[in-house]
């Protein structure tokens, strides 16, 4: 008997157990609830699988771009706004991943660990969430897209508030296409090309090479290249867009040498290149906020000389996200400081209190001296200056460097990186316009209609 | 002397009314949602009258002092009842009747669990009653949700492996001493497959479970016997993978295990939404009726853990789980002053089965363990399990000493939760071998001492002339040293018992003798 009930301590074993079962469970809840309670089969939040009831998003100005009212989601009056900010506000259903209806979900819910979805019930809304986006500019954008794909993104450089972000195929949230499936016009519509697309950057790439020039040939201003419409390597030629002929180190940035730039890729070597482009945030994982940023990928390892050539100015699979090369841009401007971009400011809860997403910070992935940024904003403002000229962007002091990405079928994508060195309006800009031809007639033409409607 | 600070007064009629004023207040919100429910306001009154009821009739003619495991009762059914009342009407006076029908099954087990000579006459009609009650569902059965375990009389289903629990726990202690012997062991093994075959028949796996684990309480309880119980659950361990392996349809109704978002609308909708509205609820909840997982099917019985946490808040519902430790923890400590193994033995198994359905429960609905389909003990809507959770309460409560006040008074005045004189099993009725045979006092250091078993000790000679008149104040030891002839006569060992007694709180030997031999292995005696 008394060994009967001295056995009876082996339930504290089975009280044990179950007590690190119940501390497994509140520990998911506590992890995982945001997420749970954002599902789309939730009947508190949603209804027949779209959001019903949720706070309202914000531009910077105070617009409304998405809100619930009665149980229904509705969004802003124009259907060109509802299709330029689709890509930043999400739909509904949470097709579109990026969305801040998809991750900000669980604030617009109000869920929290403590009171659950109790706020969304009592005050019938979630919490508001304030964008930096400006509606107005983001609709030029669009019209400027003008029906072709690709994505144009602007930002302050100095405080990292994305003005404008546009991913072009788009549609209207509230009156969704049906045949989208299959459908070639719109192709990869649910992707925000801004953050989670990544192309063949071209000629843009020709920065990097040229910061690793910088970074590691001292004597490179004073060196000249001879160009003679291509550059010889044993495994093959590099093809050049023009015959230079003998140019600087400059000229050869301006005009977009190929051979000049293959030879300075080989030249500086599979090493030095990728050092700089890690250095650059290449290859790096970054989430603005919570949400994820598809990585630049930069790899020469094990090539040819020839494919290191053509690596050197932006093709062979070097793919490179538009919001990383944005930051590069805002690092070239900010004298070497990058600033991360963001475009979720700040939540309001029901009761007023304000929580604060997005602030001025430094990106840890990307170090560029000051020496060499600077350089670099004078080798970008030389390419407007003394050849595509400043009347392509009138009123404006841009700096920039063009891209025209070879793809292998179709027309190639063009490109348009640069920023405004005025310090009015301190604003970095990426622009991918797909199948558009030549960089500066395509994406060039774009970001001037732009930053005219930001600048003004 | 030390009465008093055993049965420290505690005033239940202030509980009994706090009780009621929360069973008003939450049973208030689902009876005036939009006009007043009459229908439902009779039901809670019907309910809240029978709880002072009992505690009347109990307290002032039952000589009871404690009712804690009542209140804990009392307090789940009817937050049980109101969680059904707020998603059905119809459910609510079910469910009453079914707390009703519990609380007799709480009395009448009461009432036959205080005379063990009883419950051993019962043992073997008991267990033969379950087992064909177990065959009987069987033939009857009917398909409902991938289980056959449910069978329809008279228009009302109801769960016979619920009943069935009782009676192995009832079967399982009953039989404490007979497991010496290798037939009665091999009839209890006989037993224990019999009722976990028919569970896996009926593809009732959860209760199966729970069958196998009670059944490892009150084995490792008996024997002790570690290598034993490790040998049956490798067995067990390699007969699941034999079955899983052979009939991979078994596999597949755990395959949505840690799966269950990939299915979010097919077999893993219940596991799902249970998560997602749980955390919807927050801490606090969100008020009882607002919530939405009551449209989702077996909301009320399996999904109810999830319903608490929705409406009534995540603290709520995790008070509630942690009362089924503190009912284990309270077993764990009567069983320590019990009056024989039989107690012991039952209070924690019943209340191990307890926790162990609990477990089984709310981790299957959060997906931490497959999903089983078990109930909630006393919340779960349904008759059979609210009747089966009132009987586990009532081995537990029968454990407990001040359960059978005037059986424990008048034995041994010196020890106010003395134990009864229920002698259990022939005895012999030839006087010179007559021994009384009591096993040993539980929780009793004294008594193994050496030094001290001298002063504990009975001669048979003594025990045969005044057995009958003086057995009420004197304890009898286990450790029968008739054959040692030592003589010690009764008011010497009274006033030794008594002075050991009062250092030490208990005295010498106070448990019954359950088998007519004395201890006839060196098993049991040490």
């Amino acid at each position: 008997m008394n060994n009967t009930t001295k056995r009876a301590y082996v339930l504290y074993a089975f009280i044990l157990a179950f007590m690190v079962g119940l501390g497994i469970m509140v520990w998911s809840f506590y992890t995982n609830g945001g997420e749970w309670t954002s599902n789309l089969v939730n009947k508190h939040i949603y209804s027949n699988g779209q959001i019903a009831n949720a706070g309202a998003v914000y531009d910077c100005n105070g617009i409304a771009l998405a809100f619930s009212e009665d149980g229904v989601r509705k969004y802003h009056k124009s259907e060109t706004v509802r299709k330029a900010t689709l890509h930043a506000v999400g739909d509904q259903s949470s097709f579109i991943a990026t969305g801040v209806q998809s991750i900000y979900s669980s604030r617009l819910s109000g869920y929290d660990f403590v009171n659950g979805v109790y706020n969304l019930k009592k005050y019938n809304r979630g919490n508001d969430i304030n964008l930096t986006l400006d509606s107005e500019i983001c609709k030029v954008a669009y019209n400027a897209m003008n029906g072709r794909k690709g994505t144009i993104g602007v930002y302050n450089y100095k405080t990292g508030e994305i003005v404008c972000m546009v991913s072009a195929p788009t549609y209207d949230p509230i009156n969704k296409p049906k045949n989208m499936d299959g459908n070639e016009k719109y192709e990869g519509v649910y992707l925000n090309r801004f953050l989670s697309g990544v192309y063949t950057p071209g000629s843009t790439f020709k920065v990097i090479t040229a910061i690793c020039a910088l970074q590691n040939i001292p004597d490179i201003e004073d060196r000249t290249f001879t160009c003679t419409g291509k550059y010889h390597t044993d495994s093959g030629d590099v093809i050049c867009n023009s015959t230079h002929g003998t140019v600087s180190f400059e000229r050869a940035f301006n005009r977009s040498c190929n051979s000049a730039f293959a030879q300075l890729a080989i030249e500086l070597g599979r090493e030095k290149l990728m050092t700089t482009a890690g250095q650059l945030g290449f290859g790096a994982k970054d989430y603005m906020g919570e949400i994820p940023i598809t990585k630049s990928s930069f790899d020469v390892s094990n090539t040819k000389d020839v494919d290191l050539g053509w690596a050197g100015i932006g093709q062979y699979t070097t793919l490179v996200n538009p919001c990383q090369m944005l930051t590069i841009m805002g690092a070239i401007a900010n004298g070497g400081v990058a600033v991360k971009p963001y475009f979720v400011k700040d939540i309001i809860s029901p009761s007023g209190e304000i929580t604060v997403e997005g602030e001025t910070e430094q990106s840890g992935l990307i170090t560029l001296d000051k020496a060499v940024a600077d350089r670099m904003r004078e080798l970008m403002r030389s390419n407007v200056v003394n050849y595509y000229s400043d009347s392509s962007f009138p009123g404006l002091k841009m700096c920039g460097k063009t891209g025209t990405a070879q793809i292998d079928d179709g027309e190639p994508h063009s490109w348009f990186v640069g920023f405004s060195i005025d310090p009015e309006t301190p604003y970095a800009v990426v622009c991918v316009a797909e199948n558009s031809g030549s960089g500066l007639s395509g994406a060039g033409k774009i970001v001037n209609k732009v930053m005219q409607a930001i600048c003004k | 002397m030390s009465n008093e600070n055993l049965n420290k007064r505690f005033n239940w009629g202030l509980m009994m009314i706090i009780v009621t004023a929360f069973q008003a207040l939450t049973s208030t919100v689902v009876i005036v949602k939009g006009e007043v429910n009459l229908k439902l306001l009779a039901v809670f009154a019907a309910y809240i009258a029978a709880e002072w009821i009992y505690f009347f009739i109990a307290s002032n003619f039952c000589g009871q002092n404690n009712f804690e495991l009542e209140t804990i009762g009392f307090l789940f059914s009817g937050i049980g009842l109101t969680v059904c009342a707020s998603v059905y009407d119809d459910y609510a006076l079910k469910q009453a009747v079914s707390i009703l029908l519990g609380l007799f099954v709480f009395i009448f087990l009461l009432l036959v669990l205080r005379r063990t000579d009883i419950v051993m006459k019962l043992r073997m009609p008991v267990a033969f009653a379950a087992v064909g009650l177990l065959a009987v569902n069987l033939l009857l059965a009917e398909y409902n949700n991938g289980a056959l375990n449910w069978i329809t009389i008279a228009g009302f289903s109801i769960q016979p492996s619920e009943l069935v629990k009782l009676a192995f726990i009832f079967v399982g202690a009953a039989s404490l001493d007979k497991l010496q012997s290798t037939k009665s062991l091999t009839k209890y093994l006989i037993f224990c497959l019999g009722c976990v075959g028919a569970l896996f028949l009926m593809r009732d796996f959860g209760t199966a479970l729970i069958f196998f684990f009670t059944f490892m309480i009150i084995a490792f309880m008996r024997s002790g016997d570690v290598r034993t119980i490790a040998l049956v659950c490798v067995a067990a361990a390699l007969g699941a993978i034999m079955i899983i392996y052979f009939r991979p349809t078994v596999a597949a109704r755990f395959s949505t295990y840690r799966h269950i978002w990939e299915q979010i609308n097919g077999a893993g909708m219940q596991q799902t939404r249970v998560l997602i509205y749980s955390a919807s609820g927050g801490l606090f909840g969100l008020g009882i009726g607002n919530g939405k997982l009551k449209g989702v099917y077996a909301s009320t019985t399996d999904l109810i853990f999830g319903m608490l946490c929705e409406e009534w808040g995540m603290i709520v519902a995790f008070l509630i789980v942690l009362t089924y430790v503190f009912i284990l923890l309270y077993a764990i400590k009567v069983a320590r002053t019990t009056r024989s193994a039989f107690y012991a033995i039952a209070a924690c198994a019943a209340a191990g089965l307890m926790l162990f359905q609990t477990a089984l429960n709310i981790f299957g609905v959060t997906d931490i363990l497959p999903l089983t389909g078990v109930t909630l003990p006393f919340i779960s809507r349904g008759g059979s399990s609210m009747i089966c959770s009132w009987g586990l309460l009532a081995f537990i409560k029968a454990a407990d000493i001040r359960t059978y006040p005037k059986l424990s008074k008048t034995i041994l005045p010196d020890h106010p939760l003395y134990p009864p004189d229920i002698k259990i099993g022939k005895r012999s009725t030839r006087p010179t071998r007559r021994q009384v045979s009591v096993p040993r006092v539980v929780g009793d250091p004294i008594n193994q001492k050496p030094s001290s078993q001298s002063t504990a000790r009975k001669t048979t000679a003594q025990t045969k002339t005044t057995a009958r008149s003086t057995a009420k104040d004197i304890p009898v030891s286990r450790q029968t040293t008739a054959r040692k002839k030592t003589a010690a006569s009764s008011p010497q060992r009274t006033t030794s018992a008594r002075s050991t007694g009062t250092a030490k709180r208990t005295t010498a030997a106070k448990d019954i003798p359950i088998s007519r031999k004395a201890s006839s292995n060196g098993r049991a005696k040490r």
